[in-house]
């Protein structure tokens, strides 16, 4: 079950549509923000918040112990602790 | 594996702990940059038991610099089935990590570095990375950067007759965040590890192949994307998270790794009261085999034979094969301001106190029925025979700004 071939070429695809999501990114800039200062009230709830902190770093460390797959959050593993 | 109770290993944290509180304990006005937090963890599957303490302090300093510290305990007693145990020794070892971090904020710019060093009687490791951040279109959204390095050293005990090993890992993570709208905020990322040296168990063998025979390169790659929305009529919040995975031998081959991975995770957060704060969430994982990995465990449903004869890489470690992971999760947040004007009690008012509890469902050996006559009860008291094949798993935490 693991990438094939096929999905393995697609990867020079995904880099382009990366730097794509770049270029439309640094189109924006020239664009008003969408969010002006002082509707930025919300944004101190949690939910809009995805720096999880300490807590993520526990969360993280449980599963590199018992998952194949590791990052994606930020991250860098170190120490075993993985009985 | 004699060693000494978890509590005796606490005991050094103790006045660490009281020193890096000290600030906290000063009279001076809250900054909310300034901030001490206490966390710990409970994790306690079939046949293991973890409990680790952790201690965060950081603090401002003038021009911009910032400086951290956090010290951990990572407190171990009895192997897990999945990590080659087949009875449910009791013993506890202990895991010892700091880390320190030092950073500046120049204008839009914010640069960190940091350094982290764990200790445990069979494995050292060591970490040292840079990031880099800087704020764009109007501080709405953020780009970073970061590079690190960590390098580990395997210490097997001296009678398991296997030699030490090591292990390099080279880090590279790019982020960009976005604000889209007063309540709508979304991210993207991308990280990548280059693995070199030892990734196996030292402890694990397989009945036919003895010790653990795996490839000593590997690169992996993690793409993620989050998106979170703030309702504020129904003081409701939602995030959405995923990630992809995928693994190659070399960069310019699959083999033998190409494993893939998709993790998915929705939360929910509503406030009960104007102080607190409820996080529901869902977390799942699907993962597909390693290319060179096949399932020999007969209790598992696979066959010992898989390997053949001729198998260059062998492991009976069932995280290289396909597999699927629940973790359903509930979460109390208590921002703690209806303590202010309280004697004594007030002083935790600008602080924040959380309570977590989640159940880590396994379809893999981690979770398996398992024959536990002889571990002591932590939680529970059922010290027998377990009949569910998951994990329990606690977080409580309390952060406070001096």
């Amino acid at each position: 079950m693991g990438m094939n071939r096929r999905q393995f070429r697609l990867l020079p695809l995904l880099l382009v549509l990366v730097a794509l999501g770049g270029s439309v990114m640094a189109g924006c800039a020239h664009q008003p923000p969408p969010v002006k200062p002082w509707q930025r009230g919300h944004l101190v709830r949690r939910a809009l918040n995805f720096d999880g902190g300490l807590e993520s770093r526990f969360r993280q460390h449980m599963f590199s112990a018992r998952e194949g797959a590791e990052g994606g959050y930020g991250h860098v593993g170190g120490g075993c602790g993985c009985n | 594996m004699a060693a000494p109770s978890i509590r005796a290993a606490l005991v050094p944290l103790g006045p660490l702990c009281v020193l890096l509180a000290l600030p906290a304990l000063s009279a001076r006005p809250a900054r909310a940059e300034d901030r001490v937090g206490i966390r710990g963890a409970y994790f306690r599957e079939a046949s293991t038991r973890v409990v680790q303490p952790m201690l965060e302090v950081s603090k401002d300093l003038p021009g911009g610099y910032e400086i951290g510290a956090q010290v951990m305990v990572d407190a171990i007693s009895s192997a897990s089935i999945g990590q080659g145990a087949t009875v449910d020794e009791v013993f506890t070892e202990t895991r010892y990590e700091g880390a320190l971090v030092a950073g500046r904020t120049l204008g839009l710019w914010k640069s960190q570095f940091f350094g982290r060093m764990s200790r445990e009687p069979d494995y050292h490791s060591m970490s040292a990375g840079l990031s880099l951040s800087r704020e764009i279109w109007e501080r709405t959204g953020t780009i970073a950067v970061a590079v690190a390095a960590t390098h580990d050293d395997i210490k097997p005990p001296a009678l398991s007759m296997v030699s030490e090993k090591d292990l390099d890992v080279l880090f590279a993570g790019v982020s960009y965040t976005q604000v889209l709208s007063p309540t709508v905020v979304a991210q993207g990322s991308y990280e990548f590890f280059y693995q070199s040296g030892f990734m196996g168990n030292i402890y694990l063998r397989h009945p036919n192949h003895g010790p653990e025979r795996l490839p000593t390169q590997r690169a992996r790659h993690a793409l993620a994307g989050r998106v979170g929305k703030f309702i504020p009529d129904l003081t409701l919040g939602l995030q959405l998270h995923y990630r992809f995975y995928f693994d190659q031998g070399a960069l310019t081959a699959l083999e033998p790794w190409g494993m893939t991975a998709h993790t998915i995770e929705g939360r929910l957060f509503k406030d009960l009261h104007r102080d607190v704060e409820v996080r529901l969430s869902y977390r799942f994982h699907w993962q597909g085999r390693s290319l060179f990995w096949c399932n020999s465990q007969p209790a598992f449903g696979g066959q010992i034979d898989c390997f053949g004869t001729t198998a260059r890489y062998t492991s009976w470690d069932v995280k290289f094969g396909n597999y699927t992971t629940h973790l359903p999760e509930v979460k109390l947040t208590w921002d703690m301001h209806g303590l202010a004007g309280l004697p004594l009690l007030g002083f935790f008012a600008h602080g924040s106190f959380d309570v977590s509890y989640g159940y880590y469902f396994e379809n893999t050996p981690y979770g398996q029925e398992f024959t536990d006559e002889t571990a002591p009860p932590v939680i529970g008291a059922i010290p027998f025979t377990r009949s569910h094949g998951g994990a329990h798993y606690i977080q409580t935490g309390y952060s406070l700004p001096f």
